[in-house]
């Protein structure tokens, strides 16, 4: 007893013996930090007094204050991103300052830095066995136009792919990372926001996440495949740093589920010292452009269109056979140009042993088609408190509001996009050109598809080092999001929507998600033994990930006046709750890492993962993992060897991952379904899925190996990377034969799926002097993805299939191999083959950053380009051949005959088999390659005399331009659209879709 | 490391490991709530639930049959744009079309639950009077009726390839043992379940070519007996339990009366034409799903909830008439043309033209009904408005000549899937 009251004393004191020492009279330390090549002062840098956590970061102006630092000889160590860290000795007087100075380097290395993002134990760069890719938010904020967070990942990191759906303002976008290595599960990586996982699911209206039919019974309607992305609604101004884990790393401290990747936002912290409040505002405005021009509809008139009593107005009284065209899009001016409108505060200080953060945004953007705008708010707090030497306490608090209204569009043949399939020969009558009866531009834009959403992301985190060498980290948090999604159809007295819709329709839903972390990981480091110079570092920890979704839908038919669209309000009813989804996970993670001499680092690790997916029979995950790096450039010979090449670091390591299917996906099972019995409708059983008790988890290995180098004092640097990534016993849902008489087929575990590619980041830093500097950045990535074995299912799939020896879901078909004019026909392979990937493999990067007048004025530039894959041309086929509205399809001497036959046939085989025109899509799967000028940029920092009066020490003001010109082959708007997004990962199909739209940015940043 | 920290963090883990070893099972046990997990089923204690969501299945799958029927026998026109109804319109039916595997999965899925019901119930107690069963047997010997008469070759429960013959010998045997039932149950549903399955059987017995046993199970079902399919209006179920004839012409405009019909038919309000044949004109406030192809929607079926006609006597009566031959077959067109405001009939008499003007007749009393597939297959061209092979079809771009398929493949999900075909 007397003993643990004397711990507990001892403790305490030993708690409250820094804030003693802070407390008595001690130095301080000042000093500036600036660029060593330009002089030009360095904000935002970390000062630290190694050995301590006592620290400062610098203002504006490059100057710091580190205060109460006891009287005696201390080493202080200068580090930013972008920059080689140096230290200094100083001697610090009592009750006195002195003046400590740093010249930084510029470097395109990173080595020094700290990755929070898959790491255990030392959390340098060096040390990571694999790539942990980092982009800095806030520098790349102030110069290209970033107005979400899949415009900061957008073509930045080599082997993170994204794609946008549409040009319409709020939808979202598919992020894939290093291909796709699962058919049944999701290849999207997870979100971490500080530590705590986040949902990055999709929303939708008016149709429940299982694809419920809309209450109209018209599949394929409403918004076609458009939705809201989760990950967009956080504000990139609250945003420090993204860190993005592509490899096997992930995997062990983020879960068998991490297969796909990671994603962490960290968002700002304040700083300790910060030398005062500190304030910045962004105003900001856009100017949309659609960017886009859409073809003409075509038709020929007929006798009855010709006749004088003909309501037809470009037919009446022409001859028959005339052909005309007409294009309701732009007959009746359906786009516009839209705009965004946003203010972004944030307010950031700290004290002796604090710091705090707190941003708000509000933005409203109206996008480029009727019926389409979204308003944002966004509001943070966080907070640092280091209460002692040895607790840190981060604390944080987001808010989002968003409420987004989406137009009909996508692949839906009735909204906006059916005006690219409609005839010209029904001008006059009901349709009027577009298509379906009075569905025109009022009547579309008059549906309300309005979602919004509600988020708060709670964080703490706890780090407590009793000793040195101890050290604990603790983290909760949760992502608690609603979301409530209307479609309102109003009453038409013409008809013009769908079937009982024209009574007046109104559908809600309510999505509740409550995803929960708990993170523990404690870390050992201590010498390994007697060993000279090597250091031992034993991490352990566990995690425990909770994730609810809840739906809850009602549909309404009937109102009295569209004003009333309550569902209570409406004549009849429906309504029910779509099953709750829950998924657990607990993970028992262990790492050992061995460092020698701070150069050489091998781990050894370890993962126990627990998952809810197999009901009752839990299945355990164990996921080792082994890894290298060498500094090879700390060696004493190097400067003699390669003296030009300043930083040399070589690493590879190995990983497993291993995924659990959907809840439930082992169990044979039945699904509720109603049975008519009279005029009652009651609770029946249909045969649903036989089930498997044999299913097994995916399991994935994948090995990386790079090298990194830096060049010229590390001005110009490259990150060289292989990765192999190989997923073995496949989730696939094995087609059952029909006369099964299950409605599901059962998972199985067959195939093998490869990944397997290059990364290459180069960084240089060409120029830098005082009066101008000058940085280029190139990322290329490839890949090959191979389905390797299906084990004994017949490759499956019809325009996209899977099937060995070729990538998932490539594209296939009757190809055409010969186009024979003399015998009026396009001869087509016999049997139907490989036509191309679905994926790109290969993408790139090109962006570089001018600086000048000592960095008053300074100018970015960025390209990008995706080779090698494919796109469905669905508007097209439907075009040419379904409603034969182009003018190929109408006018026969529009193509050459060479043209006319490769898409309109007649088709035959090889051995002289006839083929239907439909059977054949050869001529609509085509090259999606493309080089785009993705983003362009002037930054010109102001006189602050102009703003003095606000009170404002800083201001600069961006001109920048987003999508400004695509270079492509492709014969639709835009390679990039993805019509069917939210209900097919592995969606390359462009169908009655709008492409992304141009944007041209102004921002004004005032710093006080 | 201080000996009373190595015992707090030794103490520490092991209370935590002992906490997360506890509670670790019951936190990751989630429920999922959209599911029945096959164990919660007793198929002895829930076999009516089971009988009556197999008869359901039957009832769903019915109107999918008989739309897919009307497009390849010429009862409407498809105006949609996509493929799979207009390759039906065409008789020209990919393996590939996903159409193709709804109308055969929906008939499999009858026949399986249907089994499961019959394979319980036929061992237990009181299975000669039981309605649940009668009721499977019924569901199974309509499901085996129709897969004979639309599908070129079928097969069932993942077996090997069955013939017309062995299929029709299928549902004849389960009609048997329907009409035992029934009869003996001595309940009115019993008695309407033994007519319905002896309408059944009579018309196997026909397409199966056995008339002296056709013409004998007609003449015991009763003139006036009817037995309907119901439906429901229920948005959140439409494909379930609603009219995909009233879905497909009201929610999508796919389903437009084809000239032929509408010829002889009758236009709504309209005093003129065969009142068994009711459609509206373009203009009608419905309109056709590609947009362009002038609308004549069909009104026999007005609501999602409006029943159709699985048997009747009426339909006993045609199937005794085609067996009995041409006197008998005269005798019922001049009832039913009498019946529907048409003069006796003055035309030809010999075989040939009696039975094309008895089909004629049938294929109005029956519009939309879904029994001219048997019927075309039995007597080809003597069933009236069937589009006929090479001729154009009405859209161009895109689509081939009317094809000559006079029955339906096994969907590529079948054959591709099943190790015994």
């Amino acid at each position: 007893m007397v003993k643990r009251r004397c711990l507990g004393w001892a403790l305490l004191a030993t708690a409250l013996l820094p804030a003693v020492a802070l407390s008595q009279g001690g130095g301080s330390i000042v000093g500036r930090v600036v660029d060593a090549g330009s002089q030009q002062p360095i904000p935002s840098a970390q000062v630290a007094i190694v050995g301590t956590r006592m620290g400062a970061v610098t203002d504006q102006n490059g100057y710091y204050r580190i205060p109460a630092v006891p009287a005696g000889t201390v080493t202080v160590r200068a580090a930013r991103i972008g920059y080689g860290p140096a230290t200094k000795t100083a001697t610090v007087p009592a009750n006195d300052s002195v003046s400590v100075d740093f010249a930084l380097q510029p470097t395109t290395l990173k080595l020094e830095q700290v990755v929070v993002t898959g790491t255990a134990g030392n959390q340098t760069r060096r040390a990571q066995a694999a790539v942990v890719a980092g982009i800095d938010v806030g520098d790349l904020a102030q110069q290209a136009p970033v107005q979400s967070v899949a415009d900061v990942l957008q073509s930045r990191v080599p082997g993170v792919s994204l794609e946008k759906s549409s040009g319409t303002s709020g939808t979202s976008q598919s992020i894939r990372i290093r291909g796709v290595s699962s058919i049944s599960l999701s290849n999207q990586p997870l979100i971490f926001i500080d530590g705590v996982r986040a949902t990055a699911r999709n929303v939708t209206s008016g149709r429940a996440p299982n694809g419920q039919q809309a209450a109209g019974g018209c599949s394929g309607c409403d918004l076609g495949g458009q939705a809201q992305s989760l990950l967009n609604m956080i504000d990139p101004n609250e945003i420090e740093r993204i860190e993005i884990v592509k490899g096997p790393a992930a995997a062990t401290l983020y879960g068998a589920d991490a297969s796909a990747g990671v994603i962490q936002i960290i968002t700002k912290r304040g700083a300790l010292n910060s030398g005062g409040f500190r304030q910045t505002l962004n105003l900001e405005y856009n100017s949309i452009d659609a960017n886009y021009t859409p073809p003409d509809n075509y038709g020929a008139c007929t006798a009855a269109l010709v006749a004088p009593t003909s309501p037809n107005p470009l037919c009446r009284g022409q001859a028959v056979g005339t052909i005309i065209h007409y294009n309701p899009l732009l007959a009746n001016h359906v786009f516009r140009t839209g705009n965004l409108q946003s203010a972004s505060w944030s307010g950031e200080g700290g004290g002796q042993n604090y710091g705090y953060f707190a941003s708000a945004h509000l933005s409203r953007e109206v996008g480029t088609l009727p019926s389409n705008w979204v308003n944002d708010k966004n509001a943070r707090f966080n907070f640092h408190f280091q209460p002692s030497e040895k607790v840190v306490i981060d604390a944080g608090f987001g808010l989002i509001w968003t409420s987004t209204r989406l137009p009909d569009q996508g692949n839906n043949p009735y909204g906006f996009g059916g005006a690219l399939i409609s005839s010209p020969l029904t001008l006059g009558g009901p349709s009027n050109g577009w298509n379906g009866n009075y569905r025109d531009k009022d009547a579309i834009a008059a549906i309300d598809n309005r979602i919004d959403n509600t988020r708060a992301i709670p964080t703490a985190e706890v780090r407590y080092t009793p000793v040195s060498w101890f050290t604990n980290r603790l983290t909760l948090g949760a992502d608690l999001t609603r979301s409530s999604s209307l479609r309102l159809v109003p009453k038409s007295s013409l008809g013009a929507y769908f079937a009982v819709d024209n009574n007046g329709s109104v559908k809600e839903t309510r999505y509740t998600t409550s995803d929960y972390t708990l993170n523990y990981l404690g870390d050992i480091k201590t010498p390994f033994f007697h060993v000279a110079n090597v250091e031992s570092d034993v991490s352990f920890g566990v995690q425990v990930i909770s994730e609810d979704l809840e739906t809850i839908w009602a549909d309404g038919l009937g109102l009295a006046t569209n004003s009333a669209h309550a569902v209570s309000a409406a004549a009849s009813r429906s309504g029910g709750q779509l099953p709750t989804v829950q998924q657990r996970s607990v993970g028992y993670l262990g790492q050992w890492q061995l460092a020698w001499r701070d150069r050489l680092f091998l781990q050894f690790g370890a993962r126990l993962d627990k998952n809810s997916g197999f009901g009752e029979n839990v299945h355990t995950f164990f996921l080792p993992k082994v890894g290298l790096s060498y500094v090879l450039s700390d060696e004493p010979f190097w400067g003699e060897k390669l003296p030009w090449v300043s930083t040399m670091r070589i690493r590879a390591a190995y990983g497993t991952t291993g995924r659990a299917p959907t809840p439930g996906a082992a169990d044979q099972t039945y699904a509720p379904c109603p049975y008519v019995v009279g005029s009652s409708e009651l609770a029946g059983l249909c045969l649903q899925n036989p089930g498997n008790p044999d299913l097994r988890p995916e399991k994935g290995t994948e090995f990386e190996g790079g090298a990194d180098f830096g060049f010229f004092n590390d001005r110009v640097g490259a990150e060289v990377t292989y990765f192999r990534k190989t997923t073995t016993d496949l989730l696939l849902q094995r087609p059952l034969a029909s006369s099964a008489g299950y409605d599901q087929s059962p998972f199985v575990n067959i195939g093998k799926v490869r990944n397997d590619g290059w990364e290459v980041a180069l960084h240089a830093q060409v120029l830098d002097r005082r009066d101008v500097s000058w940085g280029v950045n190139v990322n290329l990535s490839t890949l090959h993805n191979e389905v390797l074995d299906l084990g004994d299912i017949t490759p499956f799939g019809t325009t996209q299939r899977v099937a060995p020896g070729v990538p998932l879901e490539a594209f296939w078909g009757y190809k055409i191999n010969q186009i024979d004019v003399a015998n009026h026909r396009a001869v087509v392979s016999d049997t139907m083959q490989f036509l191309g990937n679905l994926l790109p493999d290969f993408e790139g990067s090109f962006g570089t950053t001018v600086g000048l007048f000592h960095n008053t004025v300074r100018l970015y530039g960025q390209l990008d380009w995706k080779t090698g894959y494919k796109v469905l041309n669905s508007t097209q086929s439907f075009r040419d051949r379904n409603n034969s509205v182009s003018l190929a399809a109408v006018d026969s001497t529009a193509l050459s005959p060479e043209d006319r036959l490769r898409f309109f046939g007649p088709y035959v085989t090889e051995s002289g088999t006839a083929l239907g025109v439909s059977q054949v899509n050869d001529p609509y799967i085509q090259d999606g390659d493309f080089l785009r000028l993705r983003e362009v940029s002037a930054t010109v920092t102001l006189p602050t005399r102009f703003f003095a009066r606000a009170g404002a020490t800083s201001a600069s003001l961006t001109v920048a331009g987003q999508n400004l010109h695509l270079w492509t082959k492709y014969p639709g708007p835009d390679p990039e659209i993805h019509a069917n997004i939210v209900t097919t990962e592995f969606d390359q199909q462009d169908f009655l879709t709008f492409p992304p739209t141009r944007r041209w940015v102004v921002k004004l940043t005032l710093g006080f | 490391m201080p000996f009373l920290l190595r015992t707090a963090l030794r103490r520490t883990l092991a209370v935590a490991a002992i906490v997360a070893a506890y509670g670790c099972n019951d936190f990751l046990s989630v429920s999922n709530t959209g599911t029945v997990d096959v164990g919660e089923i007793d198929p002895a204690r829930d076999a009516e639930t089971l009988s009556l969501s197999s008869f359901q299945d039957l009832v769903a799958t019915y109107s999918f049959q008989a739309m897919y029927v009307a497009w390849f026998t010429g009862e409407t026109i498809a105006t949609e744009t996509f493929q799979g109804p207009n390759d039906f319109a065409r008789r020209a039916i990919l393996d590939n079309d996903g159409d193709i595997n709804t109308v055969f999965g929906g008939l499999s899925d009858a026949i399986v639950s249907s089994g499961q019901v019959i394979d319980v119930l036929s061992a237990a107690p009181g299975a000669d009077t039981s309605l649940a069963l009668a009721r499977a047997e019924l569901v199974s010997g309509y499901a085996f009726e129709l897969m004979a008469e639309e599908f070129c070759v079928g097969t069932v429960r993942v077996g090997p390839a069955l013939d017309s013959a062995a299929m029709l010998d299928s549902a004849q045997a389960h009609f048997t043992r329907a009409i035992a039932i029934g009869q003996a149950s001595g309940t009115a549903t019993g008695t309407a379940f033994a007519n319905a399955a002896l309408v059944g059987r009579a018309r196997a017995e026909l397409q199966a070519g056995k008339k002296t046993e056709a013409a004998t199970d007609a003449a015991v079902v009763p003139a006036d007996f009817v037995f309907n399919l119901t439906y429901a209006d229920d948005p959140a179920n439409r494909d379930r339990v609603g009219n995909q004839f009233w879905a497909r012409t009201f929610g999508r405009g796919s389903i437009s009366v084809s000239e032929g019909f509408r010829s002889l038919g009758r236009i709504v309000d309209s005093t003129s034409g065969d009142p068994r044949v009711l459609y509206k004109l373009p203009g009608s406030g419905l309109s056709a799903q590609d947009g362009v192809t002038p609308f004549y929607a069909q009104a026999k079926y007005t609501s999602y909830a409006a029943p159709m006609r699985l048997a009747s006597g009426l339909e006993a009566k045609y199937i005794a008439a085609e067996a009995n031959g041409p006197s008998a077959e005269l005798a019922l067109i001049d009832e039913r043309r009498a019946a529907n405001g048409q003069p006796a009939y003055s035309g030809p008499t010999d075989d040939a033209s009696v039975l094309a003007e008895l089909m004629t007749q049938k294929s109005l009393d029956f519009f939309l009904e879904g029994k001219r597939m048997g019927d075309f297959r039995r007597n080809g061209a003597a069933v009236p408005f069937v589009p006929v092979p090479g001729t154009p079809y009405f859209k161009t771009n895109g689509y081939g000549p009317i094809g000559d398929q006079t029955c339906w493949p096994l969907p590529i999900q079948e054959t591709s899937n099943n190790p015994n075909l």
